[in-house]
């Protein structure tokens, strides 16, 4: 191992350099030295691996480097064309949809990448183009099948859009492509990176309260928050109430359940992220997910909180009392 | 308040110099960089405010630079460049004034508080009343050298002409007055440099593309709001270099007095550059630039040569001028390479001396007696300043040089990787503004920070000429082959970048495996105990031999290799040690140092613990 990597992104650090490349040479066509500054990406994102140890931060790193190449071919590029188009248009998605993922269904991320393609050619050829096909492929979860057909239908209305941009389109592709370490969070919940608040978690509760359970529960000195969370609650309406805290009654805009996030179940999902979410990311690229726990501030000076699941609950649903938070 | 004011000079910036579609896209991406800035602030929640936005200014100023070079509706002119530095510049200022002057700095405001106060130079009184002094620091006593006058005065051995310069913005302001006088100067500096290109034909996209890197790129940047001759010495220095090339004798001569007042030994740069002098009276002009600021000297401090000596010119040993000379270019901490590699372009300028133009031949040849004279002292690197201190007065002729090779053949690979460390340098420096000044150690802070991250020597990668180590010979023959190899032969820029990564991967892999040279003092070498010899501000630190001393109960550890090494130390007395398990007696040492033969079972950790006594470790080589 020549770097010290540790997590999957950075293991995919060989193939984001050999995407780099790609796009540098994409811009050379129009003049050379384009390519040879784009190039310049490789070094940094080298230097970024050795130079932060933190993880977050090393991989946001790798994220401004992108697109630093990314949207620096937008301006370096002076004929666009449909190759150079659709070559960026790959990278773009090789990178927010294909890296540091447990098991990619090819046929699924083929026909996404087909009706990316589409876009791209019926569009004009300008970086707008390239950020309308990278926006759909980013946004079509896959899952259900049902959803390949976005970039087909994206493609028919684009047909009609004939115009040529460029800061607008290199300012959406850079937030994509900043956080393409987590693509699966910025997709599904965007959100979840400017909501949450870091919390320490200090003592686990791990209970699962069946519809009209309830249970006492002593309060910490310290504690500042409960987190909970809902299982099999995917499809109930955000207004809906999951259960109360000593009376207070608590929402799935308080919390959610805790998968809903996950490819499989978003697209079926009627959850969106809590209010004050206290989930953590888990996984990488385009599988990361964020768990659907919700922050619930806590009483001021309780020292004992009742907390009750709602008997009209679904029977298989629970509400999941996970742990205090400082 | 800071922030509105960034902003504001963010939008001004632009329409300085952009007009039509240009403006509009400029403005556009403006906009859009502050969105991708708030972003990024909520992702990565900052723990250092200050250093978050001194990053982000840093990077909006590398994006409008780029977007200057590449802009096609531009109004350019060097007065224009002169008021984008001025902007950048009033900035720098608030930045500098983080940190309370230092080195050279607070003497020279003394001066100027005791011409001002006192309408003498006589410093008893500031020493004794420095509450009260706009320098801030109350910890100053008189520097080594400084003169005594025979009624008990305490004079500097600093050159007054600065001081007097600054007695106006000190009238004014104090301080921050003192620090826009030098930025006024810097930006003035910014402007004649400027013009220097247009006179000697650099086109107008060549200067627009490279003057970021020569106005907000080190060391310009990092004097141009300090208290040291460097940048007014660069203004008068490019004023006389025009004022040469151009047969023009009312601009040269007040520019060559100007700067032999600012420091004596840049007298040595006015001999050269008035032999270059087109004229039969040149003989006569040289007495009389070369005599004037000296006569000033000598009524004004009773000593022309200001504390210096003839003898400092007059070094028989070769190896010094080595050292200086290829320190001076490749010193991890004091170095063009490392500190300004922009520069080496000037550098690199020197080997197509005959296609250069005039001025930066003139310029050249002007500093030829200074350089011969800096390179074999002691203090070639500058001392207690922040980098390239005393080559500084040089960076506009370099500059021109550099453009000059840039207009010839296009180094785009060259000119990307010396901005990304540029911008790297600066955003260091202007965060940090006291690490631009760094103890005469050997190692410099990208190797230190490095080094305390992973607990391995990465300080060895950087060549040091100040504590010469293995890398500076290998860059010393590599720096010149590849300067002959790049004269004849054209390397593919396509290449660079992917070798650099390879470079960093491979000084990475190698630096974590243990060294055959440990230096105690290093930050690789984690210290429970102890403390650093000679103490870190010992004045002329770099002629001591330093270490770290440990006394009973304390221990270091670092990486080191197995089999036998000689470990360097000094003892006021015997001292008793064991080092990976096993004890050594060390016999006491006199003034020099003792090595003693150590014995380590295996490559990795090992620690070194003082059981008795006491001892200063200087290093262990591996033999």
């Amino acid at each position: 191992m020549l770097l010290p990597l540790t997590t999957p992104v950075d293991r995919a650090l060989p193939f984001i350099t050999v995407v780099v490349i790609a796009i540098a040479f994409l811009c050379r066509r129009g003049c050379r030295r384009h390519t040879e500054a784009v190039l310049f990406a490789v070094p940094l994102l080298v230097g970024c691996a050795i130079c932060f140890p933190d993880p977050h931060t090393r991989l946001l790193g790798y994220g401004i480097i992108v697109v630093a190449a990314f949207c620096g071919a937008f301006w370096a590029i002076e004929e666009w064309t449909f190759g150079n188009c659709a070559g960026l248009t790959l990278a773009g998605i090789a990178l927010l949809r294909w890296l540091a993922r447990e098991r990619v269904e090819v046929w699924r991320e083929v026909v996404i990448v087909i009706g990316a393609l589409l876009i791209v050619a019926v569009m004009k050829k300008s970086p707008l183009a390239v950020t309308v096909a990278l926006a759909t492929a980013f946004l079509t979860p896959g899952i259900p099948t049902r959803t390949l057909a976005i970039p087909f239908v994206v493609a028919a209305i684009a047909w009609v859009v004939q115009v040529e941009l460029v800061v607008v389109p290199a300012f959406v592709t850079a937030v994509m492509l900043i956080l393409f370490p987590w693509s699966g969070v910025a997709a599904r919940g965007i959100t979840y990176f400017f909501r949450a608040a870091p919390a320490q978690r200090m003592a686990p509760l791990n209970f699962a309260l069946k519809p009209g359970e309830s249970i006492d529960v002593d309060v910490p000195g310290d504690a500042k928050s409960v987190a909970i969370s809902a299982a099999n609650a995917v499809r109930m309406k955000r207004d809906s109430v999951a259960g109360t805290l000593d009376g207070r009654p608590l929402t799935l805009r308080d919390l959610a359940d805790w998968g809903y996030m996950r490819r499989p179940q978003w697209w079926r999902s009627r959850n969106r992220l809590p209010r004050v979410p206290a989930g953590i990311i888990r996984g990488y690229g385009y599988d990361a997910w964020v768990d659907g726990a919700g922050r619930i501030p806590l009483p001021p000076h309780a020292t004992r909180i009742h907390i009750a699941a709602d008997p009209h609950l679904p029977a298989d649903a629970r509400l999941q009392v996970e742990a205090f938070e400082r | 308040m800071t922030i509105a004011l960034l902003v504001a000079a963010f939008i001004a910036l632009p329409l300085i110099v952009f007009r039509g579609k240009s403006l509009a896209r400029y403005l556009a991406f403006e906009i859009a960089t502050y969105a991708i800035g708030w972003i990024l602030w909520s992702l990565l929640k900052p723990d250092d405010v200050y250093f978050a936005v001194v990053v982000f200014a840093v990077l909006k100023l590398a994006a409008f630079s780029v977007a200057l070079a590449n802009a096609k509706e531009v109004r350019w002119t060097a007065t224009r460049a002169m008021v984008i530095a001025a902007i950048v510049y009033a900035f720098v200022i608030a930045a500098q004034m983080r940190q309370l002057p230092d080195g050279d700095e607070p003497f020279y405001l003394l001066i100027t508080e005791s011409l001002v106060k006192d309408h003498d130079r006589d410093l008893s009184n500031q020493f004794r009343d420095l509450a009260h002094s706009a320098t801030g620091r109350t910890d100053l006593v008189p520097q080594i050298g400084d003169p005594r006058g025979p009624h008990g005065e305490q004079f500097s051995r600093l050159e007054p002409f600065l001081p007097i310069i600054m007695i106006p913005g000190y009238k004014l302001a104090g301080l921050p007055g003192v620090l826009a006088t030098i930025a006024l100067l810097a930006v003035l500096l910014v402007r004649q440099t400027i013009r220097l290109l247009e006179d000697e034909g650099i086109d107008d996209g060549t200067i627009r593309a490279l003057f970021p890197l020569f106005a907000f790129g080190p060391p310009i940047v990092f004097y141009a709001a300090r208290i040291w001759p460097e940048v007014p010495g660069a203004l008068a220095f490019v004023e006389a270099v025009r004022g040469i090339r151009q047969r023009r004798i009312k601009r040269a001569i007040p520019a060559m007095l100007f700067l032999g007042l600012l420091k004596v030994r840049f007298v040595l740069i006015d001999l050269f550059l008035v032999l270059q002098w087109p004229s039969r009276k040149r003989s006569t002009h040289l007495a009389v630039i070369a005599l004037i600021p000296l006569l000033l000297l000598a009524i004004i401090s009773g000593s022309a040569l200001s504390g210096h000596s003839l003898k400092e010119l007059h070094v028989t040993n070769v190896i010094q001028y080595e050292v200086g000379f290829f320190g001076l270019f490749l010193d991890g901490m004091s170095g063009i390479l490392f500190q300004a590699p922009f520069y080496l372009l000037g550098v690199f300028a020197l080997l197509y001396w005959r296609e250069m133009p005039a001025a930066f031949r003139i310029g050249i040849i002007g500093s030829l007696p200074y350089i011969v004279s800096l390179v074999p002292r002691a203090e070639w690197h500058g001392g207690w300043s922040p980098p390239l201190r005393y080559i500084t007065v040089f960076m506009p002729v370099l500059f021109l040089g550099a453009a000059a090779i840039w207009q010839r053949s296009r180094p785009v690979a060259f000119v990307v990787a010396a901005a990304l460390w540029t911008i790297g340098l600066t955003i260091h420096g202007l965060a940090f503004p006291w690490r631009l000044f760094h103890i005469e150690s050997g190692e410099n802070f990208i190797g230190e920070w490095l080094s305390t991250l992973y607990h391995a020597d990465f300080s060895r990668l950087f060549p040091s000429f100040i504590r010469i180590n293995p890398a500076a010979l290998v860059a010393s023959i590599a720096f010149v082959a590849v300067l002959l190899f790049l004269r004849f032969v054209r390397v593919p820029q396509v290449l660079v970048a992917p070798l650099l990564a390879i470079a960093m991967l491979i000084g990475f892999r190698y630096a974590l495996q243990p060294a055959d040279q440990i230096e105690f003092e290093d930050a690789h070498v984690i210290h429970n105990g102890g403390s650093l010899y000679p103490p870190l501000y010992t004045a002329e630190r770099f002629f001591h031999r330093s270490g770290w001393t440990l006394n009973a109960g304390e221990s270091m550890s670092f990486l080191a290799r197995a089999g036998t090494s000689r470990l360097e130390y000094a003892a006021g007395s015997p001292a008793r040690i064991e080092l990976d398990g096993r004890e050594y007696k060390l016999p006491g040492t006199r003034q020099e140092h003792l090595s003693e033969t150590v014995y380590l079972t295996h490559t990795g950790r090992v620690t070194l613990r003082c059981l008795d006594g006491s001892a200063s470790f200087d290093r262990m080589r591996h033999e």
